[in-house]
């Protein structure tokens, strides 16, 4: 019996971190390229899930999964529209920038689907349990687990097979370089930070049906990105895919084993790695 | 010569805002001599703040969990621990320096962008702490039952008690600010390398400025669960940390004074507009954005840095 549920708890742990996975490689990817932590993630999660949350009442499911993060990642391009006067100017300004944006996604968010906590019935084909070696599992984090898995490998056969994955990695690596090949580069600045945005609309429709749906949670979703970026290393995308993965597992059986302790695991967590490696578990240390 | 002239200056200048303060607070009804009061504790948050944004040049993206901080422990301290004012405010702020000192040792690990992704990180932690342990911080609804020093419980004599202390702060900030020890943290500001390379311990530098200024606003947050007579879990918010940024912002980074010229702003604004509409953190948003992209020099900003240049010029 406690085997089964440590099981469970694992697979729910592993889906979850996936999920963290997308949306702080769309805050790596940002900052890795535009050299801007992008305060506005956590918010953008949330819409998508709210959008998830209106869709659904209309059309289904997978209808939310295409056209959510669309519309997220559209707001998201605007946002880098305010961005551009401030590149080149102190880090200061983009932070407070984002961070402005995402005050305002809150409160619109609040004004337009109200204060109480929303939450959107599972799919039926998807909430029944799935016998695997003679143990249940949700089908719901078993179906977020796989949709996941597929952008994420998406993600990285976009990196290292496309064009665009080409002038991404090119971006980060030399900047002034891409620009000098007579590339636009405000258009890719552009594009990277939709993407950016997109996966973690993408992750707010996955987490949608399995959470309650309320605007003051991008707080916390921040908070668990920062924690993320910091354990995995902040220009790290497989930094950010071991840390997300940790801190889901570390959660997931932590609900179970230490209740009481639960909400400071991943902070507990960061401030350990803190201490042993300030720069991130797979980040390069200073020069 | 011309600095102590340029110091004289200031401290006449100081003496005129103090005796206009004091005359103001004679002429002015209640709720203008409250929302005074307010300004005055939120712009000592802001001149604190304002040591690691316009002096240091770090990001502190978090700053009011210093400002909660000091309202926290003194609220705690002085309704569950039952200790009278005078105590409850000194184990306030040993316990402020204590949590700056372990905070700024975390957050200054890394390189700055760290830092500032830390900072608010520590920031968004003690806020959701204070939220969900309802029965200790009473969650939500925060803890009422705050009296304020015998001789000052009305909102006038309240209103000199803050602008006393308030005074001595500043006076003190400002006498830190002249020290050659705040040259280097400038110096930090303009070129970290070079200081690297001059074998100064940048790291320690910052600590201290860190713990000198979250200490500040510890004493800010003590006067303000005292004004409110109560601690509220919208001090330590992230809005919080975001106003205090604007007002450094609007009022201009390079000024002493500027921060608290923004806080005077900033405050009306919010306490004007709470009358009309309930979306404080929004209009917030979009006064951000707004300054962000329009109006980054701020109020004093420009005029006072160029100032500051030419006498370094006629000093040298």
């Amino acid at each position: 019996m406690e085997l089964i549920g440590l099981f469970r708890q694992l697979l729910i742990g592993i889906s979850s971190g996936m999920v963290i996975f997308l949306m702080a490689a769309g805050v790596s990817l940002v900052f890795s390229g535009m050299n801007i932590i992008n305060f506005g993630q956590g918010a953008f999660f949330i819409l998508g899930a709210f959008l998830c949350f209106s869709i659904v009442n209309v059309l289904n499911l997978w209808w939310a999964l295409i056209l959510a993060p669309l519309v997220v990642a559209i707001l998201g391009g605007l946002t880098e529209f305010l961005l551009r006067p401030l590149y080149g100017k102190s880090i200061l300004y983009q932070l407070l920038l984002t961070m402005g944006v995402a005050f305002v996604m809150v409160d619109g968010m609040q004004a337009i689907w109200g204060k109480s906590i929303r939450t959107i019935p599972g799919p039926a084909f998807l909430s029944s349990t799935l016998p695997f070696l003679g143990l249940d599992f949700p089908t719901y984090y078993i179906f977020i687990l796989i949709i996941s898995g597929l952008v994420a490998l998406g993600l990285w056969l976009m990196f290292e097979k496309t064009k665009l994955g080409m002038l991404f990695r090119a971006i980060i690596s030399d900047r002034e370089m891409v620009g000098n090949l007579g590339i636009n580069v405000a258009l890719l600045f552009n594009v990277m930070f939709m993407f950016g945005v997109w996966l973690s609309g993408m992750a707010g429709v996955l987490m949608a049906p399995i959470i309650g749906i309320d605007a003051q949670m991008a707080l916390q979703v921040l908070f668990t990105l920062i924690v993320v970026l910091v354990i995995g290393g902040l220009k790290s995308m497989r930094g950010a895919f071991f840390a997300a993965v940790i801190l889901g597992i570390t959660n997931a059986l932590g609900s179970m084993l230490l209740p009481w302790f639960y909400t400071l695991i991943p902070a507990t967590l960061m401030i350990i790695v803190l201490l042993i490696k300030p720069e991130g578990l797979f980040g390069k240390p200073e020069e | 010569m011309l600095q102590a002239l340029a110091r004289n200056k200031s401290i006449g200048f100081g003496v005129i805002v103090v005796i206009v303060l004091s005359v103001l607070a004679l002429v002015l009804p209640t709720y203008w001599t409250q929302l005074l009061t307010r300004v005055l504790i939120m712009a000592l948050f802001a001149t604190s703040l304002n040591f690691q944004v316009g002096y240091a040049g770090m990001f502190p993206l978090g700053h009011s969990m210093f400002l909660g901080l000091g309202v926290y422990s003194f609220g705690l301290l002085f309704t569950k621990g039952d200790l009278a004012l005078t105590p409850a405010f000194g184990g306030a702020l040993l316990i402020s320096i204590m949590a700056s000192g372990i905070i700024g040792y975390l957050c200054l690990r890394g390189d700055s962008m760290t830092f500032a992704l830390l900072h608010l990180g520590f920031n968004i932690l003690l806020y959701t702490i204070v939220n969900k342990w309802i029965s200790f911080t009473g969650g939500n609804a925060g803890i009422v039952g705050i009296s304020r020093p015998g001789l000052f419980s009305d909102t006038q004599s309240f209103y000199y008690f803050v602008l006393a202390a308030v005074s001595i702060c500043y006076i003190l900030m400002r006498i830190l600010i002249n020290s050659p020890f705040a040259k280097v943290t400038q110096g930090l500001r303009e070129n970290e390398e070079r200081l690297r390379f001059l074998g100064i311990n940048i790291r320690r530098f910052q600590l201290v400025i860190f713990i000198i200024s979250g200490l500040f606003a510890a004493v800010a947050g003590i006067l303000l669960a005292m004004l409110d007579k109560g601690v509220f879990p919208t001090d330590i918010s992230l809005t919080k940390s975001a106003e205090g940024l604007m007002m450094c912002l609007i009022g201009g980074m390079f000024s002493f004074l500027g921060p608290s010229l923004g806080a005077a702003i900033v405050v009306i604004i919010s306490t004007v507009t709470s009358t009309y509409i309930n979306q404080w953190q929004g209009l917030l948003g979009i006064i951000i954005i707004a300054c962000v992209i329009g109006f980054r020099g701020g109020i004093l900003g420009r005029r006072k840095s160029k100032l500051r240049l030419s006498k370094e010029r006629v000093h040298q």
